[in-house]
């Protein structure tokens, strides 16, 4: 249950909260019923600011993976986004493999990354 | 007495001796340094400072020794403080312009709720209350049978040198004192638990074990020290009335043995507390290299390195930039009731006792 932040990536941090939460609810680190670190020890931890976090828990709400409950915290519900359409994740896939293919990766490493990555996300 | 007093200065200055060096050149004199600067001028600094304090033992021993009896006698340890306090401060002036700013890297952190109730042992509570709540039972049952003065301080052969006239309020006093600290504690264990714990990136899952570790660590000393106040207390209490029913009086050598043997108890947990969390503290260390954030950031609320307000930073409680422990965050709004229980409590506890004797 250990999430990284990184000041020197172009995301946001709520974002990168958000990516790196959404990555262990794949991998089935976190499961339903987990209950996450309230955002002020959060907050505290990563030294970022209050709203920083309550925004990334918002959009994982908004998604339909965690469910906010004031004084009892954020829980997982679901393991599956309630939102996302396959347009959305055909279209991060294509931005993926296309960073994959300008790095100068060749199609095979591109496939044992892939199939490396699947695996360690426990994919049905 | 004055022995006493010297040993307990000697103890204090060995505590500001050391707290400048505990945490490395990550807070030398609660300043973070480079390893060149706290290798060489460093050194030369800490030799300074350690000859000043020296020197306040000095004064303050030769102040005490040849001041009158009474309360005047409790001035120079509080002279002596003040002394240290200043020579901290000073020397934490001449090493700032040395500071080094922390830079912003990447921080891991545990996903984990920290709650007090997974610290808690229902049974061990249960027990610590039994002692709360029974000597006061016990005093109040037999408070009609009670002298009308009754002992309340007692001198190192267990006679008692202290007298107060029998009533509800001095019975009670030392059940609120016991119960006071109690909660006192307790606030400590949840700033054990509420203080930021960035993690590092490398090793982060072998840190966070052995951090785990640190708190439980930390968790089990603090419900020791109030067992042992519960204890200590309970005796006192139940000393009043040994002392005031001859009926009792074979109890005596065994209340005067608990009471005597909380003192090195006490001490020889808090030393081991001490070595057991440099280990640990040395330990993640290692562990992390240069992958942890700073503690507390960069020095931004930081005042003397002991006074922390920030009000961008939503931690309640933060580690020290010197010594070893926790302060409070002064800009947080919960800061205000740990200081209204502190202080007010404080307070209250020592009008009564003035009033109440």
């Amino acid at each position: 249950m250990l999430i990284t932040i990184d000041p020197a990536d172009r995301r946001p941090i709520y974002q990168q909260i958000v990516d790196e939460i959404k990555a262990l609810i794949a991998q089935g680190v976190l499961q339903e019923g987990t209950t996450l670190a309230p955002v002020r020890q959060l907050a505290a931890d990563l030294d970022v600011n209050l709203n920083t976090v309550a925004t990334a828990y918002r959009v994982l709400q908004g998604e339909g993976l965690i469910t906010v409950r004031h004084g009892s915290g954020a829980v997982i519900t679901s393991r599956t986004t309630a939102t996302s359409s396959q347009d959305d994740w055909r279209k991060a896939l294509r931005t993926a493999l296309a960073q994959m293919v300008l790095a100068g990766l060749p199609r095979t490493e591109i496939l044992q990354q892939v199939t490396a990555e699947l695996r360690a996300l426990k994919a049905k | 007495m004055f022995w006493l007093s010297f040993v307990e200065c000697v103890l204090v200055l060995s505590v500001f001796a050391w707290a400048p060096v505990m945490r490395g050149p990550e807070g030398f004199f609660g300043v973070r340094v480079s390893e060149e600067f706290y290798a060489n001028e460093g050194r030369a600094l800490l030799r300074q400072y350690h000859v000043a304090l020296f020197v306040a033992l000095i004064l303050v021993g030769a102040l005490a020794a040849f001041s009158p009896a009474g309360w005047i006698r409790s001035v120079p340890p509080l002279l002596g403080l003040a002394g240290a306090l200043y020579a901290l401060f000073h020397f934490r002036r001449l090493v700032q312009p040395h500071h080094i700013v922390a830079e912003k890297t990447r921080t891991a952190a545990s996903l984990h709720v920290r709650r007090l109730s997974e610290y808690t042992n229902v049974a061990f509570e249960l027990v610590l209350m039994a002692l709360l709540v029974t000597p006061p039972l016990v005093l109040l049952s037999v408070y009609p049978h009670l002298p009308v003065r009754i002992p309340v301080h007692w001198n190192l052969a267990m006679q008692p040198d202290r007298w107060v006239t029998r009533s509800l309020q001095a019975i009670f006093l030392l059940a609120f004192t016991s119960l006071w600290l109690q909660g006192l504690l307790l606030l400590v264990k949840v700033s054990a638990l509420r203080t930021r714990m960035p993690l590092p990136v490398q090793n982060t899952a072998q840190y966070f074990a052995l951090k785990e570790q640190s708190v439980k660590m930390i968790m089990r000393f603090f419900d020791g020290m109030r067992l042992l106040l519960a204890v200590l207390f309970g005796v006192i209490q139940l000393s009043a009335v040994i002392s005031a029913l001859p009926a009792l009086e074979p109890l005596k050598p065994l209340a005067a043995v608990v009471i005597g043997a909380c003192g090195p108890v006490a001490i020889g947990s808090l030393i081991y507390f001490i070595v057991r969390s440099r280990q640990f503290n040395r330990q993640l260390s290692e562990l992390a290299g240069n992958s942890l954030p700073a503690a507390s950031g960069d020095d931004r609320g930081w005042y003397g390195g002991v006074l922390y307000y920030n009000p961008h930073d939503p931690a309640l409680f933060v580690e020290k930039q010197i010594g070893i422990g926790f302060t409070l965050n002064f800009a947080h709004k919960q800061a205000l009731y740990v200081m209204a229980y502190v202080l007010g409590g404080a307070s209250l506890l020592f009008v009564w006792s003035l009033t109440g004797t």
